[in-house]
């Protein structure tokens, strides 16, 4: 078995998938840094007047102006009611850092590598995920190899099984390397790593109001590992969901639209059919798993962590299956 | 040789990092689901807030009151405050730090809760000088009142405003006895929309808080009626209301010019 799984990771190493990968998270991740440092500094300069390289900027009073200009943004006529409840969160998660004395504004590795992957996990990361799991039955469909493969003494599910754990065993490698990237490259940009800041998780937005009563101080480190596993959790479900559409259809690029389709569209599902109950149950829907680690607010009442993991992993295995039984029924004719 | 050393390392690095994000995932689940600790309390008790001094390195400008002293209108984005702090650049060796606290729309009873918080009084104590604009939203709903059947009424706005403008000047000057306020007069956005009876309720205001500023040996009024009533056309922004960029800049010049001689 292990030496199937080998193979298979061999097999997709040797498309240079993972070095594509790798580039693609080392141009975005240097952009991104770079944007957030630019961004961080203007910050600086509207609000304090000061352009000082220094660490040590006076982040109170930065936090303090901040949430007096959100307070004016929920003045104004023209904010939207739907926006008002998520500005109202923002000024109580603000002033909650403001007297617990957690400073949130400056950057640091930790802070961007947690913001990363918080951004990441609803488009970004299942793209990444769909680029190396979309081809890994259908692929074979292609390249004709399917018949050499399947001609081998070794049961059908044992062939199966042996390329999904190669992708497991790779998706472990995706995520790792990203966190391993996204705190290099941020930590020599901003020059300030930041793993043992306090940060406070556990908010919980009920009805346009935060519930800080289950909040809790961890460091940015733990925190970071915290929000790594959930995209973890996330990439896996995307994974098995996507190897799934691999093993139905016969052809990669049609795998790959399919999968695209699905996370777009999802993320479209959201805007136009908030008032839909019945949406909480899609998959795409669930994929932004960090933000309730921070909570940020969510305009589909009746969704917690727990929901959405829960709905993920019913649709992971769901996929599972299916892609099981399809593969071991099929008949294969090439 | 190399691959399969690459092999090894694939499998064990995937295997460490599984169990590190399992581990992750179940202390998530753990932190989501849990009810109320008492965790979050006990830790915000040792660990108290404490207030952030101001440097002293730095000359701190606090700017306090409504959309006047926010700079709201001014299409560049800085406000009197910012006009100012580029002229004061020239006149002291430290680097300036701004801190603007004002909100839009803002009267004088908000005002003076803002100045209460615990917050905002170590701002003050830091600061080397305060700019206070406060009162405009009180007197602007003056444009379409009859004035005729609500005299009183007006009178006792004026009163509760005198009052907690007596009180922001009382806590400040406990808070910091030495530094330069400088309070901005209300002027005349409505132009000839404002009929003259209006416009000496509008002068008694402004003399009142004249009045009170003035017994305040450190503190300055600069008035904005004159400047603005033959400029309205310029110095207003577009909704004829908020002063624009040069209207700001003609405040800011006001400044100036009374503190010119000014030696901290």
């Amino acid at each position: 078995m292990l030496v199937l799984v080998k193979n298979e990771v061999n097999k997709i190493l040797s498309k240079r998938k993972m070095l594509l990968i790798t580039v693609i998270m080392l141009i975005l991740v240097s952009l991104f840094a770079y944007g957030q440092n630019y961004q961080y500094k203007n910050t600086l300069n509207k609000y304090l007047k000061t352009t000082s390289e220094s660490g040590d900027v006076a982040w109170q009073s930065l936090q303090k102006q901040q949430i007096q200009d959100l307070k004016n943004r929920l003045n104004r006529i023209d904010t939207p009611e739907l926006g008002k409840a998520s500005i109202n969160i923002q000024i109580q998660q603000n002033q909650y850092y403001l007297d617990n004395n957690i400073n949130p504004v400056t950057p640091s590795a930790a802070k961007f590598s947690v913001k990363l992957m918080e951004q990441s996990t609803s488009v970004l990361l299942p793209l990444l995920i769909i680029l190396l799991a979309s081809d890994s039955v259908c692929g074979e469909f292609s390249t004709k190899t399917i018949k050499v493969l399947l001609t081998r003494a070794i049961p059908r599910w044992k062939v199966l099984l042996s390329k999904y754990i190669a992708l497991l065993i790779l998706f472990s490698i995706v995520i790792l390397e990203m966190a391993v990237l996204s705190i290099f490259i941020s930590g020599l940009l901003f020059n300030n790593w930041g793993f043992y800041e306090p940060v406070a998780t556990g908010f919980n937005s009920v009805s346009g109001t935060l519930d800080v009563s289950n909040v809790i101080k961890v460091t940015q480190l733990q925190y970071l590992i915290l929000v790594y596993s959930l995209g973890w959790f996330v990439s896996i479900i995307i994974g098995t969901i996507s190897f799934m559409v691999s093993v139905l259809v016969r052809n990669t690029a049609t795998s790959i639209g399919i999968m695209m389709a699905t996370l777009v569209g999802g993320g479209f599902l959201r805007l136009f059919l908030a008032d839909w109950p019945t949406i909480k149950y899609f998959f795409p829907i669930n994929l932004n798993l960090p933000q309730y680690l921070t909570g940020s607010y969510t305009p589909i009442s009746g969704m917690s962590l727990n929901f959405s993991m829960l709905v993920l992993l019913t649709w992971g295995l769901g996929a599972f299956i299916v892609s099981f039984v399809v593969f071991t029924k099929q008949d294969v004719l090439v | 040789m190399f691959k399969k050393l690459k092999w090894k390392l694939i499998l064990l690095l995937s295997i460490v990092s599984t169990i590190t994000f399992i581990i992750g995932l179940s202390s998530a689940l753990s932190i989501s689901s849990s009810p109320p600790k008492e965790i979050a309390n006990t830790d915000t008790t040792t660990e108290k807030p404490k207030n952030e001094e101001l440097d002293p390195n730095y000359y701190n400008m606090l700017v306090l009151g409504d959309s006047l002293a926010k700079g709201t209108g001014d299409e560049k984005g800085l406000g009197f405050s910012g006009y100012f702090s580029d002229y004061w650049k020239t006149k002291t060796s430290k680097e300036i730090k701004i801190n603007n606290l004002a909100i839009n729309g803002d009267v004088s009873s908000g005002l003076l809760s803002v100045v209460q918080d615990s917050q905002t009084l170590a701002d003050i104590n830091g600061s080397d000088m305060i700019f206070i604009s406060i009162g405009g939203n009180e007197i602007s709903k003056l444009k379409n009142t009859d004035i005729t059947s609500s005299t009183t009424k007006l009178k006792d706005i004026e009163d509760t405003y005198l009052t907690n403008l007596k009180s922001i000047f009382k806590i400040i000057r406990t808070n910091n006895p030495s530094s330069m306020v400088i309070f901005i007069g209300l002027y005349n956005p409505f132009g000839n929309g404002l009929t003259s009876d209006k416009v000496s309720i509008l002068n008694e205001w402004n003399y009142q808080s004249q009045q009170l500023v003035s017994l305040d040996s450190n503190a300055l009024f600069i008035p904005t009626y004159d400047l603005f009533k033959y400029n309205t056309q310029n110095y207003l922004a577009a909704d004829d209301f908020h002063p624009n960029s040069t209207g700001y800049e003609a405040i800011s010049g006001r400044i100036v010019e009374a503190l010119k001689n000014y030696k901290q």
